[in-house]
């Protein structure tokens, strides 16, 4: 699952930053990628915003700062929507 | 015996600026008579587009005292009147806030307010000014959030329907950052 949710961080930054995805290394952040500005990182909410189809908390956008906060989002939601497919089942 | 000037009052230096100390008067002048009409930057402000009144606009609005609140004109290097002003107010405990507004919307998206904000902490920290800076920043403005984490500030807390926009008759949440002496020194020393 984590790796799942780190290749769909890696790709939606990637998206949002207009960069291959072989530039988002998961290790990448503010303050190792340089196409990541202020207007790449808003890009990067609206784009993971999208991506989940809901609004985030104050607190997850204050959280993200790199690959790793977008993948552990990423984390969370597919462990939610799995749980709730379970619970349908 | 006089006390000694604060180090806040120098002027400073960064790469595209300098920040000109600024007095009672003259914040006022460049603050009010830039501002005040610019509805986009008044909502930015105070959450309202509408102009205050002179009285309103000194009570609200002006920090300078030299002692505890201190404010600086940006002005490029290349010539020309300031495009802009900060504004830092010193709180107990050896904490401080800032606030940058740049007027001149020539500048805006050429990443200002970061080489401000960064000069302004590093000049506060490097002269013992303070040993934290507090900042509280609407959740949604996300340009202003990666700024903050980008000179390593830390989020700490959130505040729930804390500020209300008249304009859109909105609540919105706001996001509290906060950067510690040591966290500074740590990344400064890790930067090189």
């Amino acid at each position: 699952m984590a790796d799942a949710a780190d290749l769909r961080a890696r790709r939606v930054i990637a998206n949002a930053l207009k960069c291959p995805l072989d530039a988002v290394s998961p290790d990448a952040g503010v303050d190792t990628l340089p196409q990541w500005d202020s207007i790449g990182h808003v890009n990067i909410i609206l784009e993971v915003e999208a991506d989940l189809g809901r609004k985030l908390s104050p607190e997850e956008i204050a959280g993200i700062g790199s690959v790793a906060d977008v993948a552990l989002l990423y984390e969370r939601h597919i462990a939610s929507t799995s749980y709730v497919q379970a619970g349908e089942n | 015996m006089m006390a000694k000037p604060s180090p806040m009052l120098q002027l400073l230096e960064t790469e595209r600026f300098i920040l000109r100390p600024l007095g009672r008067v003259e914040a006022y002048r460049i603050g009010r008579g830039n501002w005040n009409h610019d509805p986009e930057i008044m909502r930015n402000l105070v959450h309202s587009s509408k102009p205050l009144d002179p009285w309103r606009w000194l009570r609200k609005m002006v920090w300078v005292n030299g002692r505890t609140r201190f404010s600086h004109a940006i002005v490029p290097k290349e010539g020309g009147a300031p495009i802009g002003i900060h504004g830092m107010t010193l709180q107990k405990y050896r904490s401080a806030s800032l606030v940058v507004a740049v007027h001149d919307r020539k500048w805006w998206g050429e990443k200002v307010v970061a080489e401000i904000r960064k000069a302004l902490i590093d000049h506060a920290f490097e002269n013992q000014v303070v040993d934290r800076f507090c900042c509280t920043v609407q959740a949604r403005n996300t340009a202003s959030v990666f700024n903050y984490k980008k000179l390593g500030f830390k989020h700490v807390g959130t505040l729930h329907r804390a500020q209300y926009d008249s304009v859109s008759g909105e609540l919105f949440d706001t996001v509290i950052f906060e950067l510690l002496r040591d966290d500074w020194e740590k990344r400064r020393s890790a930067n090189g």
